[in-house]
């Protein structure tokens, strides 16, 4: 098909980079002009890009205000094309545009933010896991606990940050009062967002917990995932950890290391 | 080595013993409340301009160099920490 | 899970169901024939899955797609019909629909319903397509004419003729927006009753629509405004020239209360009665 497909590109790239419309495409209309019908689609494809991206970056877009943001999402569709025919699926590349882009540079946990954002978004429209299966666990032998892999959730993420990100998070959800006070002196911040009953939370994991769960989000067995943490963080609660992060349906499914 | 085999035990024998097994998503919110309230409108529909005020009057090209006279407004002046500003930061001569 | 025993479309009126509406329609389940849904809002599960899934248990629901881009000038995205694929599985929809347009061109994704010429070379092209995408749902698809902001010179037959000999050759159904058509008509001179003539009337499973808005002498599909007049008498046209089927109303921007929605939709109930009545 390759006369449709010049003529798909070319009409593409007249919407995306500004080109101007080929010459097959039909110049006179009775009631406007061939631009008023291209600006249409011009503003379809960036009102919808925006759209998406307000939808995935609530946070963000009450942090920075309206304008500023869509000044800054301007700047962000004309760096990042979409890449698929779902629009949740824009807006991956935020935590790194943010990063670099000077006019918000004073806002140093901007970036960390997105990150989170974009871990909640993903999170809302994640597939669904069966719980973690409990007479299967039982099973196991108890010698063999240290070769467990523990696989979790496709809603769970966890974003750790030198800033308060969780705190700036939900103060930002609807319903929270307005006259927050965020501390930037209580440190960094390990924010696990996961799935349960089909709310997305966001919760703060100690900083070994989060070293231990980064480990066990990395694949590696429940006993070097343990050693390591423990070797830092002499205190390491397993067994605190481990009920807290099934109560909230981190975990969905094991299997045995292969040795 | 013995002592983290013990731990790891009594860990996952306390999960055990609780039979906390909770799904991450098959299970209905019982407050609906709860669960409609944080709906997220989804992007995907099929009219134009949904974002119609969106790039009214605004120029054609994606790089504006007007577009940055504003700053930031929103919440982030509640926010603070604004922990590296240039106020902050020692003079760089030469950058 | 309960399902409802019908699953095919009533031949009555439903609503295209939004977020700001799913509350009020659960918790007071109005008549209403049925409901429409964008399929992509529903890829995954989640709080999204399962409203949709207690929608399910007292509606009838249609699956209106507007990301597979039928005629992309690129390789059918198979991941996105997986998805559907999976959605259908679980939903058990009463009918399953896209538009006529296409969405990529290589590397760029335009996430709006697009125009193309209607050549033969695109014909054969959105028929292999169509196939694929029934072929993997093991179902009709439905597939929507277009509302459209400029047309190609190019053009070897009109839209009307285009889906008429896709529906021949794939055995796809139509899905007819009134109100697409008229937009047409008034932004391209496109002959609205050499449409109506042009498709079949046993391929035409579903009506839709709409409301419109005109920015600088261009209609453009807003789905923002109640059912103007003039696209009412279009649908009083198509009533009688192809009968009586499955309308929707749909309402996606400055979405009114549901009450507002209801009456809209009661309008096109008594058309689809009213011509009911006019066939006995």
């Amino acid at each position: 098909m390759p006369a449709l497909c010049n003529d798909l590109s070319s009409f593409a790239r007249t919407i995306v980079h500004g080109e101007e419309p080929s010459s097959e495409i039909d110049t006179n209309y009775t009631n406007y002009s061939v631009a008023v019908a291209v600006g249409v689609y011009r503003n379809n494809y960036r009102g919808n890009l925006h759209d998406a991206l307000a939808g995935a970056y609530p946070v963000i877009e009450q942090l920075v205000g309206k304008d500023f943001f869509r000044r800054m999402t301007r700047q962000f569709i004309g760096q990042h094309l979409s890449r698929s025919g779902n629009l949740h699926h824009y807006g991956a590349e935020m935590s790194g545009f943010v990063a670099e882009f000077k006019p918000a540079q004073d806002l140093v946990y901007l970036p960390d933010v997105a990150a989170l954002e974009w871990a909640c978004h993903c999170a809302y429209f994640a597939d669904d896991a069966a719980a973690l299966d409990l007479v299967k666990l039982a099973q196991i032998p108890p010698v063999q606990y240290s070769e467990l892999i523990l696989c979790t959730s496709p809603a769970c993420h966890l974003v750790r940050s030198r800033f308060p990100i969780a705190a700036i998070w939900h103060a930002h959800q609807p319903g929270a009062p307005g006259d927050f006070h965020i501390d930037f002196d209580c440190g960094s911040c390990n924010a696990l967002v996961c799935r349960k009953n089909d709310v997305v939370m966001v919760f703060e994991l100690a900083e070994a917990d989060a070293a231990w769960l980064q480990g066990i989000q990395a694949g590696i067995s429940l006993g070097e995932a343990t050693a390591a943490t423990l070797e830092r963080f002499p205190n390491f609660d397993l067994q605190a950890v481990l009920l807290n992060i099934v109560t909230q349906g981190v975990l969905v499914d094991f299997s045995m290391a292969n040795h | 080595m013995n002592d983290q085999h013990t731990l790891i035990s009594a860990a996952i024998t306390s999960l055990l013993a609780l039979g906390i097994g909770t799904s991450s998503g098959s299970a209905y919110a019982t407050d609906h409340e709860k669960c409609f309230g944080i709906a997220k409108a989804g992007q995907n529909g099929c009219n134009s301009n949904k974002s119609k005020h969106s790039c009214a009057g605004h120029s054609k090209v994606d790089n504006d160099p007007n577009d940055f006279i504003v700053v930031p407004e929103g919440s982030c002046l509640k926010v603070g920490g604004k922990l590296e500003s240039d106020e902050d930061k020692p003079a760089t001569p030469g950058k | 899970m309960t399902m409802p025993a019908n699953h095919t479309l009533p031949c009555t009126a439903g609503i295209g169901l939004r977020v700001p509406h799913y509350r009020e329609v659960l918790e007071n389940l109005p008549k209403l024939g049925w409901v429409e849904v964008h399929n992509e809002n529903f890829f995954g599960g989640g709080a999204p899955l399962r409203t949709l899934l207690k929608v399910r248990e007292h509606y009838p629901v249609s699956l209106h797609g507007v990301g597979m881009g039928l005629a992309s000038a690129s390789p059918l995205d198979q991941k996105h019909l997986s998805a559907l694929h999976r959605l259908c599985e679980v939903v058990q929809p009463a009918a399953v629909s896209e538009h006529l347009c296409w969405n990529t061109a290589g590397e760029i994704v335009i996430n709006d319903l697009l125009p193309f010429p209607y050549t033969q070379e695109a014909l054969s092209h959105v028929a292999h397509r169509v196939e694929q995408v029934q072929e993997k749902l093991g179902r009709q698809l439905l597939v929507e004419n277009l509302s459209s902001y400029l047309s190609f010179s190019h053009s070897e037959m009109s839209e009307g003729e285009f889906l008429s000999e896709l529906t021949r050759r794939t055995g796809c159904g139509i899905l007819f927006d009134v109100e697409n058509l008229y937009v047409n008509m008034r932004n391209l001179g496109v002959n609205a009753e050499a449409f109506i003539r042009a498709i079949p009337a046993e391929a035409v499973k579903e009506y839709h629509l709409a409301g419109y808005s005109v920015r600088d002498g261009c209609l453009v599909d807003t789905h923002d405004h109640p059912v103007y007049p003039e696209v009412w008498e279009l649908y009083e046209i198509a009533l009688r020239h192809i009968g009586p089927r499955p309308t929707l109303i749909e309402w996606d921007s400055d979405i009114p209360a549901l009450a507002i929605l209801m009456d809209e939709r009661a309008k096109a109930q008594q058309r689809l009665e009213n011509c009911d009545a006019c066939a006995v």
